[in-house]
């Protein structure tokens, strides 16, 4: 009995110590969380309830971007070795994320090429949002994810972001750096 | 003897590039001007032949980057001076030495490892009047003139002489003459000749006065070079040159990138028919887009000018026309067209998306570079309506629509309609208006519109795009590059 209690007991400090691994869908819903609160419902791009993103032709260029930047964000940037670093992000966001419909906002609609195809005019004015598989570094304590809105032959923007992890469990984002605008 | 001041000279704000080239020459100018003898006059040294010393000002707030063929940075900033000194020999060569037009810059040379910098002094001298457009890294095919390079003690390192934009010949004054001269590969195609001569006089005029320096005799080696450098030639005899521990590109020779017209808006990637678009849309704007347009179009760094290039490509979001990369490198925006939804839109329409991506590159710039309270308060306000650090399609967009930038695409656009034939009149001022609106329906302006206006831009907007009939509208534009 007490080397049950005493079980128990451990795995209650290990939790609230932060150990628990990041939740990838945490960096989704609190980065489309100003969409979700101004919206009922807000499309977010899954194809075959899958989420994946790639760099176009292959430039991942995470590294620079927070290397030109470091004064603005993370005290914590020294840490990092660039090859490692480059590498391992890279590969996190670029990975493929099976969606679990649980642990995203309820506000959240998943939509496809398909569902595209059949609004109005193709599609071609419809507003949604892309996001990669978030990328956690330097023991889950940050965060990085790509995100976008596509609305049209001339709308949109896709930035990266980071998130740093709060005490409480909560993710705050610390640095944003758009790429793109159309 | 006129100097020439690089024109559009802008208020002192800094890009971080040069703030950190002007604290590293703060603190390390009193080394740099060291001239290990009181007074300003010339005079020999154990290595070196000190020109008479004059007093300098950078201008900080303007220059131009390239890079050495090593792989160094380098930033030419514009000097400015009460006075320069003019060689003997070109002021013997004229019978007025107010024809003689100068300029002064300032190169900093980045050290490939750690944070210091090699810095030389250049001026040029020629009886042309296109002397602004010369530049260490790149010389005129019409060009004749002096160069001549000197430490920031104003010390002696060489002087080049160019015909037809080729370098003829360069010479080097040496204080002993058995040391040997640090020119690289100069014996490869070129011939020096190494002989006494009287010290080079120089002549330093303020106010039409003038004074001769000259002293005692040096040993000067010029080589003439059989493979003349420059735009038209096949590369020089020696192709740099050291002083000390310092190298330096020879002008002329340095890496251009492929593009001696780095300061026009680059669309050398861009179809013929394509260009001719977007020429035609330049040649016909007014009112702001030709002031844009011109910012871009200018031949000064940023700030005075901003750089873009149009190039065809996929973009993140492969629904889109066209997007624009949000971060400068190098002072460059690139604007990506993707051809794949573009290949079937009217001229009418592939002229508004450029319209449209320009703005864009403009506001990043104008946010980069701060030049008035007017734009920037505004982009600020926009940032803090929508509660974002970082410009995006919502601030930029809303911006677009709720000031006059919805108005201006859609004038522009009528002036370019009517340069190129169409008549206008016909077509009507609200064809323009609904074609403004391209790209910009997710916008709270939009959203007010009643549901037949937006229904009457988005069929307009589609049958443009596509060259097709859309919900009984039809283009009214011709397919563009057929």
């Amino acid at each position: 009995m007490r080397i049950i209690t005493l079980f128990i007991l451990l795995l209650t400090v290990t939790n609230g110590c932060g150990s628990k691994e990041p939740d990838p869908f945490d960096i989704i819903n609190v980065t489309l969380h100003k969409y979700l609160t101004e919206n009922n419902e807000v499309l977010l791009f899954a194809e075959g309830n899958e989420i994946n993103f790639n760099f176009l032709e292959n430039q991942c260029m995470v590294w620079d971007i927070l290397n030109i930047n470091k004064e603005k964000i993370l005290e914590d940037f020294e840490l990092l070795s660039e090859n490692e670093f480059q590498e391992s992000i890279c590969k996190q966001l670029e990975s493929t994320l099976v969606v679990d419909h649980k642990k995203l906002s309820k506000k959240l609609k998943l939509i496809d090429n398909n569902y595209l195809k059949n609004q109005e005019y193709g599609g071609a004015f419809t507003s949604y949002h892309v996001v990669s598989n978030p990328a956690f570094f330097l023991n889950g304590k940050y965060a990085m994810i790509y995100k976008a809105v596509h609305c049209g032959m001339e709308c949109g923007d896709g930035m990266i972001e980071v998130y740093e992890a709060n005490l409480s469990g909560s993710w705050r984002l610390v640095f944003s750096h758009l790429l793109w605008i159309s | 003897m006129q100097q020439e001041e690089f024109p559009n000279k802008v208020a002192e704000t800094y890009d971080p590039a040069s703030e950190n080239i002007k604290n590293w020459f703060e603190a390390n100018k009193e080394v740099l001007i060291s001239r290990n003898q009181q007074g300003s006059e010339s005079f020999r040294t154990k290595n070196n032949f000190l020109f008479p010393y004059i007093e300098k000002e950078i201008d900080w707030t303007q220059h131009k980057t390239y890079k050495f063929k090593d792989g160094r940075e380098v930033a030419e900033f514009p000097v400015l001076s009460e006075k320069i000194p003019i060689p003997g020999f070109l002021v013997d060569s004229v019978d007025d030495k107010s024809k003689i037009k100068i300029k002064q810059s300032v190169l900093f040379v980045k050290k490939l490892e750690g944070t210091d910098y090699s810095p030389l002094l250049v001026r040029f001298y020629s009886l042309q009047e296109n002397i602004d457009q010369v530049s260490y890294n790149h010389i005129p095919k019409d060009w004749n003139g002096i160069i001549e390079a000197f430490g920031m003690n104003d010390g002696h390192f060489i002087t080049f002489n160019f015909e037809d934009g080729k370098m003829v010949s360069y010479s080097k004054i040496k204080a002993n003459e058995a040391k040997s001269l640090k020119l690289r590969n100069e014996n490869k195609s070129s011939t020096c000749y190494t002989y006494l001569v009287e010290n080079p006089y120089h002549m330093v005029c303020i106010g039409g006065k003038c004074t001769t320096h000259h002293q005692g005799y040096s040993v000067r080696t010029v080589c003439i070079t059989y493979q003349p450098s420059g735009p038209g030639g096949s590369g020089p005899g020696g192709d740099s040159f050291c002083e000390e521990f310092d190298c330096y590109a020879f002008p002329g020779t340095v890496d251009l990138g492929d593009k001696l017209e780095e300061d026009k808006i680059d669309m050398e990637e861009l179809s013929d028919c394509h260009k001719k678009i977007i020429e035609g849309l330049i040649g016909s704007t007014q009112q702001e887009f030709k002031r844009i347009f011109e910012k871009f179009n200018g031949n000064q760094p940023a700030p005075a000018n901003y750089n873009v290039k149009f190039q065809y490509g996929v973009c993140a979001n492969p629904n889109a026309n066209a997007c624009t990369s949000s971060t400068l490198v190098n002072n460059w925006s690139t604007i990506t067209f993707n051809p794949n939804n573009l290949g079937n839109a009217t001229d009418l329409s592939f002229a508004r998306t450029v319209l449209h991506e320009t703005l864009h590159a403009y506001l990043l710039f104008e946010a980069a570079y701060p030049s008035n309270c007017d734009l920037n308060c505004l982009l600020n306000s926009y940032l803090n309506r929508y509660n974002t650090q970082t410009h995006n399609n919502q601030t930029h967009h809303n911006l677009f629509v709720e000031t006059k930038f919805l108005n201006d695409i859609a004038t522009e656009l009528r002036n370019y309609a009517a340069g190129v034939g169409y008549n206008v009149n016909t077509l009507g001022n609200q064809f323009f208006k609904d074609m403004a609106w391209g790209g910009l329906h997710d916008t709270d302006l939009f959203k007010t519109l009643n549901q037949s206006d937006r229904n009457r831009i988005s069929n307009l907007l589609l049958a443009e795009n596509t060259s097709s009939t859309q919900n009984n509208v039809s283009p009214k534009g011709i397919k563009a590059c057929e």
